[in-house]
């Protein structure tokens, strides 16, 4: 059955059954949606906020009139959820946690590994500089490895679309990483 | 080392999963939020009614009664308000744990 058929039914029934396979089916792309608009540094359950996404379909799900693609209702839902809850987050000033701003190591050498993790931590700092969306574009693609098709899906955007966020999040890291002499 | 490459390095990091019965106890909750919203709104309409039909004639029979059930109906309301954002503390602190 398609999502639009389940969702239509979910509305007219509340059938948990039919809401449960919603669930199941999409419970993971919300999660890498979420989890990549709050980042790896942020001690935020991206899980717990996945399952408000879902509470707050099951709530609206009357609103969803079934001329787009129910995923497309869904992400951006998801979307809006997790920035609200990220904004909230930075109002309460949960900062990042300075001591998880650190990526994997990838030098050989012992003076190479000082200068790579100063490196990668400029680096992860700059990340949480980028507006949302392209942060979101840089973990979505590096930490969650999703592919630019799934990326589009996600962001309700075309392919080329999310290549040209991905490109000029590259850019702006790579300028800002320039500014601050780490760029060879 | 090349941006790309450092940007690699952060699918070294660790990545969300969904638990096992993740998506029975997200539907579990959704079920028992819905039930609970309509049965509070079922005894809300409920107690308006027998409001109105108690009290009502008797409160209408005087400008200065009237006036007086317009101050009880907004603070009835600015009490429902309160309490609603008591409830969004409560969520708020709930997802504020780490």
């Amino acid at each position: 059955m398609t999502d639009e058929a389940l969702a239509a039914r979910v509305a007219a029934a509340r059938d948990p059954d039919d809401f449960r396979t919603l669930v199941d089916r999409h419970g993971p792309m919300v999660l890498r949606l979420v989890s990549s608009i709050l980042g790896p540094f942020r001690d935020t359950d991206a899980e717990e906020i996945a399952q408000d996404v879902f509470l707050r379909v099951y709530e609206r799900i009357g609103q969803f009139r079934g001329d787009a693609k129910f995923t497309t209702w869904l992400y951006r839902l998801a979307y809006h959820v997790a920035v609200n809850r990220l904004r909230s987050a930075r109002l309460r000033f949960e900062h990042v946690d300075l001591e998880k701003l650190r990526l994997p190591d990838t030098a050989a050498d012992a003076d190479a590994r000082i200068s790579a993790g100063e490196r990668a931590r400029v680096l992860a700092e700059e990340i949480e500089r980028l507006p949302g969306l392209y942060r979101t574009v840089i973990y979505l693609h590096y930490w969650q490895e999703a592919s630019i098709d799934d990326m589009a899906t996600l962001l309700a955007a075309p392919p080329n679309t999310i290549k040209s966020y991905l490109f000029r999040a590259r850019a702006r890291l790579g300028d800002a990483l320039t500014k601050k002499g780490l760029r060879t | 080392m090349s941006l790309e490459r450092q940007l690699r390095a952060l699918a070294k990091l660790p990545r969300p999963q969904i638990r096992p019965f993740w998506s029975a106890r997200v539907t579990a909750r959704a079920a028992a939020t819905t039930s609970q919203r309509s049965s509070i709104a079922r005894g809300e309409a409920l107690y308006w009614m027998a409001l109105t039909v108690l009290i009502g004639p008797l409160l209408l029979t005087s400008w200065q009664r009237v006036v007086f059930l317009i101050l009880v109906l907004l603070a009835v309301r600015v009490v429902a308000a309160l309490s609603v954002g008591t409830d969004l503390g409560v969520n708020a602190h709930r997802h504020t744990r780490t």
